[in-house]
């Protein structure tokens, strides 16, 4: 099958991959029905995986893998989970892609990837204390769009 | 902000033209979008961390 990453984006990739620390795991959920970008998903984050030995992917179905879907809570596909990796521990980052991440959402999919890896977050003071001292669920959700 | 609290926090980046169908619930008009618990609060275009803390803070309180 035709690449969907060219040398110039593995290269660029590659470099930006230097930062990483710990392993990070990537878990694709998709699904054999209704999923028009299932494939071309899966396949670059495969292509994304192959870069760096640091950087695992797991392949996950919707229907057949319900249960692990609902425990990273994934309900629609294609989706992407960040997840960092310790041996054989798998901890969600609770940040996650839904649909294709083409274009500019590459680049923000390549820097989650990176700021999981490294575990580190820009925010203030006020803003992790407020968020650490959560008690109820917050799903935030950011619609984009590929261009 | 989810990776600060993974257990409680779910940060979803939704394609908004692969999901039109939330996209007109929530009804997206612009990108970026933000929207907080299913709707409790909408944040559109990019703003501040002191913003969106702010409406994240008002959302949960409804």
């Amino acid at each position: 099958m035709e690449k969907l990453l060219n040398e110039q984006v593995v290269g660029q990739i590659k470099q930006a991959f230097n930062d990483l620390t710990n392993p990070v795991q990537v878990l694709f959920f998709g699904s054999k029905e209704n999923c028009e970008y299932c494939g071309e998903t899966q396949q670059m984050l495969t292509e994304v995986s192959e870069i760096d030995p640091r950087l695992t992917l797991s392949i996950h179905d919707l229907q057949e893998d319900a249960a692990l879907a609902a425990q990273y809570r994934v309900d629609k596909v294609p989706a992407i989970v960040i997840a960092t990796k310790e041996g054989d521990k798998v901890t969600d980052t609770g940040v996650q892609f839904s649909g294709i991440p083409a274009g500019y959402e590459f680049s923000t999919l390549i820097n989650d990837i990176i700021l999981a890896s490294k575990g580190t977050v820009g925010l203030g003071a006020a803003t992790l204390e407020f968020l650490q001292s959560l008690t109820k669920p917050l799903h935030l959700q950011v619609f984009v769009t590929p261009t | 902000m989810a990776m600060v609290n993974p257990t409680m926090i779910r940060a979803e980046a939704v394609d908004a033209m692969e999901f039109p169908e939330l996209s007109q619930q929530f009804r997206v008009q612009g990108v970026p979008q933000t929207v907080i618990e299913a709707g409790k609060g909408i944040v559109v275009g990019a703003v501040g961390e002191a913003q969106m803390l702010a409406e994240i803070k008002r959302a949960m309180q409804n």
